[in-house]
């Protein structure tokens, strides 16, 4: 019976979506190793599989491979194959057995269960009011995410879900734990790029998925927009360089895109006309009037925005604004840059 | 030397010369009237406008010469009834010509509407809240409402409702308000309610019945659906994040992420309070949902490339279309139909969506039909040279015959016949 005794070691590679199981038999069985990428995969994504073994010379056998029971590939030192992943929650069961020419064999298994997140987040930088865009993280801004996960048709409960927050690959301990699907963490440095990652599973049952988010700190950039006495900020035209106007009085706001403050009235905002410091208004400094009477010519506009709440932001922009040009008011010629000019 | 003499030709053959230059100024003169004329013409502006100068009043008239945006002066001193005079003399009713700029000055929102069973193009007024109908068959235009709400940024309607919002001290103000009965002055009442503060988005329900808005709370946001007027409320859904952009379909509730170049970007039905993913963690994306069936038209900004694509229903995978443009630019038409219209960019710069939104660029677009039965593009109509028009809010009106959009350049309202 010494042949019939069989000396067993399971090898259970654990993921929560993924199982790769290692079987191997004194004498008859060695060990072999499953391996998939993506790890964690996603609903209806090719997943690649490939084995490896140091019991057994793969280039030597015959491989097959089995995806729910169902042959999908077979062939000499076959060590790769693909397959399908299903829809989310959807088991694939995968097998694969190699026999060499001694008739030594080894075979795994793994267990493909598709789930996916998203990473929602959004940053309190500013942003003008009803602004198309998405606000982008400037210097000292903080950014608040929110997981999104689903393992099956039915949704899982977040307190059933245990979420492990990683920030550029460190995890954040204090963010992690169960049902804590939403985190905080302040923007990235400067020009620095933060990559956030949550890891989603199940405290009950299999899957594991993973969503990450890249962003890179915007320098905040100062954005002028002539003040309409009519319709307002005209947000969807943003004086550039050069501007033309008829009018000998001007009003125009300044926007300091992805500033560190949800009060642009409480940044410093230093102007200068022709190189002449102007004292703004206290209560709305961002807008500026100006009032250029019988002058005609070119004007000079400079602008630093800086915060005594935040030492990185310093924003500034220069602007020429040529009063009393004739080809056409502000409006009509499309003082900032009309294409149809 | 008989100096009377001299003088009395000198005199004579001096008014001779006089009258020859004023003839030759004159016919100088007609021939550059005429170039104009032309000139007008082609671009639409033979179309019989009503006057809102007297009682009325309107911006129309307090700004002299209107915006054209090639620069030149719009005459907007047509009678009321102009059009119908010219009418009168073929016989037959004119209309406008294929490519028509319907507002000169800056709007805050149209809507196609049916008004005594006959479509309207409704739009308000950016700089006096008051709300226009133009009828597109034949051009004429009507001030439904009297009531003055300055600087309206933002509006959505519907056959019954206006939504409009402003901004005051740096907080959205959105109003909700109602066209009512014509009074003896010919306008309509124009009455509603201030809806609560900090809404992020809103939109109407095609039906007008209700809206549905997101607003932020202590912690999330939360997705709501109310009575038109703001009241009944009841949420829908719970988000963590409050940047999304919201569309009230006939069936179903979609929002997006709001979009910037490069950043990866979902959309969601919400189904019983829950978020159903239509497309995920797309670059740069933005959204067209058909307005009544399962169709969805998507772009992706990575910040060098942009890329529309289809996907016909939520179970389908997404088909890329031959044309560069975002899913923003893009309108379906109405019914089952799997017809799109969108403004195609001449050219697009790197970072487009961030530039764009920003105010710091602004494209040339030619109008393209997407067919999505066949996953095909077509182009549909060029402006002329020296007309640029950045499409934004296009939509399509319920015959499929008409597009109107806003022109991003100056905020002007535009619409074009489809079908010749």
């Amino acid at each position: 019976m010494r042949y019939l005794l069989w000396v067993s070691l399971l090898v259970v590679v654990m993921a929560p979506t993924v199982y790769a199981q290692t079987l191997f038999i004194d004498g008859v069985s060695r060990p072999l190793t499953i391996a998939l990428d993506p790890q964690y995969p996603e609903p209806g994504e090719t997943v690649r599989l490939s084995i490896e073994s140091s019991g057994i010379d793969l280039r030597r056998s015959i491989v097959v491979w089995y995806a729910n029971g169902r042959e999908i590939a077979r062939g000499d030192d076959l060590t790769e194959a693909t397959v399908i992943a299903g829809t989310v929650g959807q088991s694939t069961q995968i097998e694969v057995a190699a026999t060499d020419q001694q008739g030594i064999t080894a075979s795994a298994q793994a267990t493909i269960i598709p789930a996916e997140a998203e990473l929602l987040w959004e940053t309190d930088s500013f942003i003008p009011p009803l602004y198309n865009g998405r606000a982008l993280p400037g210097s000292g801004t903080t950014i608040r995410f929110q997981a999104l996960a689903r393992f099956g048709v039915f949704p899982t409960p977040e307190k059933d879900l245990i979420f492990t927050w990683y920030r550029n690959d460190a995890l954040v301990q204090s963010a992690s734990g169960r049902g804590k699907s939403s985190a905080v963490f302040p923007g990235p440095l400067l020009f620095g790029t933060d990559t956030i990652r949550v890891r989603v599973e199940r405290v009950v049952g299999e899957g594991i998925t993973e969503a990450s988010a890249t962003y890179t700190s915007q320098d905040p950039q100062p954005l002028l927009y002539e003040n309409h006495p009519l319709f307002g900020v005209l947000y969807h035209r943003a004086l550039q360089g050069e501007a033309q106007t008829i009018e000998s009085e001007l009003k125009i706001t300044a926007v300091p895109l992805f500033a560190n403050t949800r009060d642009v009235s409480n940044l410093s905002y230093e102007w200068k006309l022709n190189g002449t410091s102007i004292v703004p208004s206290p209560t709305e400094p961002q807008t500026l009037t100006i009032d250029a009477g019988t002058y005609t010519g070119p004007v000079r506009v400079d602008l630093a925005i800086t915060s005594f709440d935040d030492i990185y932001l310093h924003a500034v922009g220069a602007w020429n604004i040529l009063f009393g040009h004739t080809a056409g008011s502000v409006l009509q010629r499309g003082l900032f840059g009309n294409p149809n000019e | 030397m008989d100096y009377e003499k001299l003088f009395k030709r000198i005199g004579v053959a001096a008014i001779i010369l006089l009258f020859f230059g004023l003839g030759g100024w004159y016919l100088f003169l007609r021939g550059q009237s005429s170039d104009l004329e032309q000139l007008r013409n082609e671009r639409g502006f033979d179309v019989g406008i009503p006057s809102f100068t007297g009682s009325r009043g309107s911006t129309f008239s307090n700004i002299e010469s209107g915006q054209s945006p090639t620069g030149e002066s719009v005459d907007f001193s047509l009678t009321e009834g102009g059009s119908d005079a010219s009418s009168n003399e073929t016989s037959e009713t004119p209309r406008p010509p294929r490519l028509w700029r319907t507002s000169a000055i800056p709007v805050a929102g149209a809507a196609f509407v049916e008004v005594a069973s006959s479509t309207k193009l409704r739009y308000v007024e950016r700089s006096t809240g008051h709300v226009f109908d133009v009828d597109i068959v034949t051009g004429k235009t009507e001030r439904r409402t009297n009531t003055l709400r300055p600087q309206i940024y933002r509006s959505f309607m519907t056959e019954k409702g206006v939504l409009q919002q402003s901004v005051e001290q740096g907080q959205v103000v959105t109003f909700a308000g109602e066209i009512g009965a014509r009074g003896d002055d010919g306008f309509s009442t124009f009455n509603g309610k201030t809806l609560p503060p900090n809404i992020l988005a809103i939109s109407p329900a095609p039906d007008s019945k209700n809206i549905t808005y997101i607003v932020r709370g202590a912690t999330n946001a939360s997705v709501v659906r109310a009575a038109f007027d703001g009241s009944k409320p009841t949420q829908l859904a719970s988000v963590g994040t409050g940047s999304w952009n919201l569309f009230s379909l006939a069936n179903s509730t979609v929002i997006a992420e709001k979009a910037a170049s490069g950043i990866l970007g979902s959309a969601y039905t919400i189904v019983n309070g829950l978020l159903n993913p239509l497309v995920r963690s797309v670059p740069g994306l933005t959204i067209a949902p058909h307005p009544e069936g399962e169709a969805l038209l998507y772009s992706s900004d990575t910040g060098s490339d942009v890329q529309l694509y289809l996907k016909p229903s939520p179970t389908a995978s997404p088909a890329g279309l031959q044309i560069r443009t975002v899913a923003e630019k893009c309108a379906w038409s109405t019914g089952r139909s799997l017809v799109a219209y969108c403004g195609v960019p001449r050219s697009m710069p790197r970072m487009f969506l961030n530039l764009w939104y920003r105010g710091l660029s602004h494209t040339e677009d030619t109008i393209w039909k997407v067919e999505g039965g066949g996953g095909t593009a077509t182009e549909i109509f060029t402006p002329q040279p020296g007309v640029a028009m950045d499409v934004e809010r296009p939509m399509v009106d319920d015959t499929g015959n008409y597009l109107a959009f806003i022109n991003g350049i100056d905020k002007s309202l535009w619409v074009i016949r489809l079908k010749e």
